[in-house]
Parts: structure tokens; sequence; C-alpha cells
């Protein structure tokens, strides 16, 4: 495991910021907590990028190709969209509510974006829908009462809660190729890997934790990490279908 | 004394035929008819009055006492009200069972859920829904076609298509995957009633298991408007 000195860490997570909201509560290391960063790999033959069946006569679905996000691997094998997760333990420091932009959700161009979304249990997420066509978001929870809501045009911006930890996948019945998870958690410390397979986790309490990692397509595989403080746990997965 | 045994002997008596001994849906009597029965415990129930996708006990009772009539679903008009009442609770039995039974299949396994928690989670989904109120129209509300039309464009062709016909998805299916129609607004069959109010319901509170959203933002006037609208499609009076 390495340790890098706090200013590179800094430096670090400023350059691997995999997605919004992915990284808890501030971007410097105190001296009570550590990080954990990591890169997520896929191991064997990369598979191709498979396109969406796009079946709308709507033009904004066809601005841009879409393609099926279920399993987005990089040519270098770095793989998209695994939320890590450090379980049972809470953040060192708290996180100022007043600089942290929640969980969001949004519509774009007939494709969820981000295709995965990690929210706590009873935090709020952000719908939007920033494509002014009608979307209607379809959660398939089971645990939550399922939710199935509507955004017209003028609805740009609606607000949901989900009471218990669970994975939830959503779509939208009127672009029946738009699929997105909502990850919700009762475990505050967690991130979500971007196209560079890379997360990172601050404000993890020192000493030894159980870390989740969960793919939709890949599985969910532990590790037992230590995390020391001040300094960054380095952590590499490697991940077969 | 209302006992679960007396709703259960209600629902042989009058609901089995059609619904199945057990809520699946599939009682003997079913193949007589054009529009597939509930299954009660693997469905949720479909004409709602509430906002978070649970039927009220209301929509519950009014089902069992007036029917469904486009839906297929008898009235009971010379039910007591204990015996409705009776009926409501056993039926929620039914859909409570399944939810457990789903719940357990899919999470009991790995060991994050307890059975309390099943338990718990199964209760709040079969529990009343709480339901909206449904006003008159305002005092100096007039259908007007165009805004009709116009909402209409906006928040429902993409499915039921520009004029209505169901005709605006390819393959949609329901909450358990089934193949499911888009209603043809023009047939002039609803479901759940056609009557101004139940349209309002629909569009307000959407159709739980199916993909028909709620249309939480849409002003009480947009609903009348569109509910209108949709009964000017079906040539109603």
């Amino acid at each position: 495991m390495k340790t890098l000195p706090s200013w590179m860490g800094v430096a670090l997570a400023a350059a691997m910021l995999a997605a919004p909201g992915a990284v808890a509560a501030g971007d410097e290391t105190t001296d009570d907590a550590g990080s954990i960063s990591g890169v997520v790999r896929f191991k064997g033959d990369i598979p191709e990028p498979v396109p969406a069946e796009v079946a709308s006569g709507e033009d904004l679905c066809h601005k841009e190709k879409i393609y099926r996000e279920d399993l987005v691997v990089s040519k270098d094998a770095r793989v998209s969209w695994a939320v890590v997760t450090v379980k049972k333990a809470q953040p060192v420091a708290e996180s100022d509510p007043e600089d942290a932009e929640g969980p969001v959700l949004d519509q774009q161009g007939c494709r969820y974006v981000p295709h995965v979304v990690v929210v706590d249990a009873g935090e709020k997420l952000t719908v939007l829908n920033s494509d002014g066509i009608l979307h209607n978001v379809n959660t398939k929870s089971k645990k939550n009462l399922p939710k199935n809501i509507a955004m017209v045009a003028s609805l740009t911006s609606m607000d949901m809660k989900f009471k218990r930890a669970e994975r939830i996948p959503v779509k939208c019945d009127v672009h029946p190729w738009m699929g997105a998870w909502i990850v919700v958690t009762d475990d505050p410390l967690h991130a979500v890997t971007g196209v560079d397979g890379t997360f990172r986790i601050d404000n993890v309490p020192a000493g030894a934790h159980t870390l989740e990692l969960w793919h939709e397509s890949l599985g969910t595989v532990t590790r037992e990490v230590e995390v020391a403080k001040g300094s960054v746990t380095e952590i590499e997965f490697e991940l077969s279908r | 004394m209302p006992s679960s045994e007396q709703g259960e002997e209600l629902y042989e008596q009058h609901c089995a035929a059609c619904h199945g001994t057990y809520g699946s849906g599939r009682g003997f009597a079913a193949i007589a008819l054009q529009v597939r029965p509930r299954d009660l415990r693997a469905e949720p129930f479909r004409y709602v009055s509430s906002l978070d996708g649970r039927a009220t006990t209301e929509d519950l009772e009014q089902t069992i006492r007036r029917g469904r009539l486009e839906g297929e679903m008898p009235a009971h008009p010379d039910f007591t009200d204990a015996e409705v009442r009776l009926l409501v609770d056993y039926v929620r039995q039914l859909n409570r069972f399944g939810v457990i039974g789903r719940l357990e299949e899919e999470f009991s396994g790995d060991g994050t859920t307890t059975r309390d928690e099943i338990e718990e989670i199964a209760d709040e989904m079969v529990a009343s829904g709480e339901a909206i109120e449904i006003g008159p129209p305002p005092f100096n509300y007039r259908f007007d076609p165009d805004t009709g039309r116009r909402l209409y464009m906006e928040a429902c062709a993409s499915c039921h298509g520009p004029s209505g016909r169901g005709d605006g998805l390819e393959m949609p299916q329901d909450a358990s995957g089934r193949p499911i129609a888009v209603r043809d607004l023009t047939g002039g069959e609803f479901r759940g009633g056609g009557d101004p109010v139940e349209l309002y319901k629909r569009i307000r509170c959407g159709i739980p298991g199916t993909p028909m959203p709620a249309q939480l933002a849409m002003s009480d006037e947009q609903v009348w408007q569109l509910a209108d609208y949709v009964r000017l499609l079906a040539n109603r009076k």
C-alpha cells in the first residue's frame, strides 16, 4: 500500500473526481482520517460497446448515438459505473451542507445521466429533465414504494427520497432503452467509477474496513482494507464476467 | 366480530370464481372474461386516488361495491358495509402475502434483510394511500379544446398517439413484464371508469403497475382540461 503526502492527495482527488457527488465529504484528508483510492479493471476480452435499440420518432433521441451502459469498459480495460462503498462506516468530518451538491439524475438526449447515481437513505435525489420532452421516471423498487412520475416538458426538476437501502432500476416507458440505477445506501462513504474506472473516498476513519464493490453486470466483490491516518490506501479491483 | 375467516368465506363465495382461490386472477370463470382479473398477490391495485401508488381504503371499497364495470368487475350493491370492509381487508392480505413472497425470494438469501423488515415493508406496501382531494373544477372553468389538445400533445401523445388511438409506443410492458396495450382513448373504454372524476384520478395518480405515470406538477385546471379532452376523444357527452 502506497502512502502519498497530503498535498498530492488533494491534487489526486481533483484530477480523479469520477462523477458528481462521487466523493464523500471534502477533498482533503484530515489527520484523523484517511482515504481510499483505486481503479476497477476488466479481465478478459474487452467488450465492444453495444448500441441501444432506439425506437423513436423523436429527433432528440437520434442526435447522438446511444449505447447500452450495463457494461462499459474502456479500451484500456477500465470499468465504468462500479459502486464502491465502505461498509458500516461514518465519515470523520461533517460535510458542509452549503457546499455539498446533492445527487442528481438528469435526462439528456434520451439517456439518463449519470447511469448510476448513489443516494443515502432519506437523502434528497434531484431528478432533472433537460430534454424538454415527455419522460416518465419509473422506479422498479421492491423495498421502497415504487414511483412512476411523468416529467412533461415544463417539469424540469423534481425531488425524490427513498427510505430504505436498495439498488433500484429506473426506466422510462416512453423511451424503453433508457435505464439507470438509483443505489440507495445506508453507508455514506461511497464513490462511483467514471470512464477512467477510478474512485476516491475521503474522510474514512482510520482502521480496518470492508469495502464492497457492486457492478450491475459484474456482480459484487468485497475486500478488507486498512486505512491509516493522513494517507491514501490504494486498491485495485479486477473483475470478469 | 370481523375476522379474516369471514373475509375468506365472502371471498370464496363472491370473488374466487374469477380472481382464483389464492387471488391469482385465474379463477375458472376468468376464461369467459375479456379483461383479465387482477392477480391480487402479484400486482398492485391499479385504480387509485393517492399519489404514492397505493390504493386507498375508499378505492378498494368503491371497486368492490360499485364494481369496475368497464373492467368487467361486477358491482355488489347488496353487500353491507361490514362485508365490504372484510373483503377489503382480505384482499389486502392476499396482496401482502404476495409482497412477502417476492421480498423473501429476492432478499432473504443475502442476509441483508430480516424477516421483520420484510413484514414491515409488506405492511407499508398494502396500507392505504393518502387520498387526494378531488374538488369540482374551479367555478370559472370552461373546457377549452385547444388547451386540452396542447396538454394532451405534451403529456400523453408520446404513448397514446397523436389521435389517441394507443399507437404511440411499440411494445410497452406492465410492471410484471407482460405486454400491455396502450389504451385506445377513441374506443371509449375506460377500465377504471369513464366519468370525469375517474379520469381525473387516472391522470393525476397514474395507474400503478402499468406504464401510465402520475402527473404531479399539473394544476387542477390542467387535469380537468385533459380529462375533458379525453372524453372528447372518446366521443362522450
